[in-house]
């Protein structure tokens, strides 16, 4: 069966240090040794990146030959949801769209490894990450470097909890413009 | 001695030197600035005790008015809005700001969901007698500040946009404002406590913070927080943190 690794950058950042993270002899092996046969990477709207994803494609030819593992690439689609859906591992930036878009994804899920962008460090952005690493629902790679990295590959095999299901605000809004449901069938009664 | 005789007689002799004209201007000017003070002193006062009222029932269906911020914003609160009966909320109008062509395709998108969903499970035919005139309108309005915009200038595009939201408010007159950041729509919840300390309409506020708001509020947030009628926050931490600012957690909303 195959076993798709999807590793994505977002679309407003560029986050070219993830991909030349991916496209290390260690990285690559590691993910052949957990049965990866297909490397799939969303590296970006920016030229550069599209640039540095090629560079990092003909590097790891050598590698990548011997370890089979079949590389796809592309800058940003609307599709992103059956991308996700068709991979076994997510290796993300912080990004929380695809942060939800992941773990609400349908049975069976992807793992998640959220990997910060350091770029962006300064912010709030990682924060979600981490709050969820401690439910058990994802794994966080706290610095963008190999060992973090292959160190949340190995992690894998643990068993991830379910993100909460989302909670409606539909009665706190109604209540808020006085408005409720019952009664307005009651009034379809009346008339 | 007739201290009152003395007294008109001065004041007229005083009326008739030259500082007359500078101390009627004077006097006007007092009352001026105390009827202003008056004014204000009033519309606070009714803006104030309007917190303490209950939500106003709308018994034939509600305005209600969404903001859309921009990118992840607008996905949460396209999220909440899909949550809602349609049938509740007559007229629904989606306020997004320049720049931003996404937001209102996707508000849009989902009215054609929804309107789909609704036809395909055998909803009652519209009720013509009482019930509000539906309407579905999209507002584009100007932004306070473009990116890379210098402070200086920013302070006339911010005037422009405040204007625009109160005129967009005023005209539009929402039973409910709900919204999530970011900035502008600080500017519309200002416009909504016009019509709420004038009494033209008691606009009730719903503010949600960011799901990526894990350990603080945003400044939107921090700003909106003594104004809204509902905070609501998506993480315990930031619930715990100020609890004793009405904030209310329920769970994850995204």
């Amino acid at each position: 069966m195959p076993r798709k690794v999807l590793v994505t950058t977002g679309a407003t950042y560029p986050f070219d240090a993830l991909i030349e993270l991916i496209f290390t002899q260690r990285v690559l092996k590691k993910l052949s040794a957990l049965a990866v046969t297909d490397l799939r990477i969303q590296y970006g709207s920016t030229p550069t990146s599209h640039i540095a994803y090629e560079n990092c494609v003909e590097n790891c030819y050598a590698v990548l030959q011997s370890t089979g593992i079949n590389v796809t690439g592309f800058g940003i689609t609307e599709n992103m949801a059956s991308e996700i859906r068709s991979s076994w591992l997510v290796m993300s930036h912080a990004g929380t769209g695809t942060i939800l878009d992941t773990l609400r994804s349908p049975s069976p899920k992807p793992r998640l490894i959220v990997v910060p962008n350091p770029v962006l460090m300064h912010g709030h952005q990682a924060e979600v990450a981490a709050a969820l690493e401690d439910m058990n629902c994802l794994l966080y790679s706290k610095s963008a470097t190999e060992e973090s990295i292959v160190s949340a590959l190995d992690k894998l095999d643990r068993q991830f909890t379910e993100l909460p299901q989302k909670h409606s605000l539909a009665d706190l809004v109604n209540y808020e413009a006085g408005v409720f449901g019952n009664c307005d069938i009651s009034e379809k009664h009346v008339i | 001695m007739d201290i009152t005789a003395i007294t008109i007689k001065d004041a007229l002799d005083f009326l008739s030197e030259w500082r007359c004209p500078l101390v009627l201007l004077l006097l006007a000017g007092i009352t001026a600035v105390l009827t202003v003070l008056g004014i204000l002193a009033v519309l606070v006062t009714a803006l104030v005790k309007s917190y303490a009222l209950p939500p106003k029932k709308h018994r034939h269906g509600a305005s209600a008015m969404f903001v859309l911020g921009s990118g992840g914003h607008t996905t949460e609160l396209l999220g909440i809005v899909s949550q809602l009966d349609f049938a509740l909320y007559p007229i629904r109008t989606y306020v997004s700001f320049s720049g931003d062509m996404l937001s209102t395709v996707r508000a849009l998108q989902l009215e054609k969901e929804m309107s789909s969903r609704s036809s395909s499970s055998a909803s009652p035919p519209p009720s013509s007698s009482g019930r509000r005139q539906g309407k579905v309108q999209t507002l584009e309005l100007p932004r306070a500040r473009n990116v890379g915009q210098s402070y200086f200038t920013s302070i006339f595009t911010s005037a422009v946009c405040g204007f625009e939201c109160i005129f967009a408010v005023v005209k539009v007159q929402p039973d409910i404002v709900v919204c999530n950041g970011p900035g502008s729509c600080v500017l519309i919840c200002f416009a909504a406590l016009l019509l709420r300390a004038t009494r033209i309409k008691l606009t009730r506020l719903v503010y949600i913070e960011s799901f990526a708001r894990v350990n603080s509020l945003s400044l939107t947030g921090r700003i909106l927080i003594s104004i809204v009628d509902r905070f609501i926050v998506q993480w315990p931490s930031l619930a715990e943190r100020y609890k004793d600012r009405g904030v209310e957690y329920f769970g994850i909303l995204a």
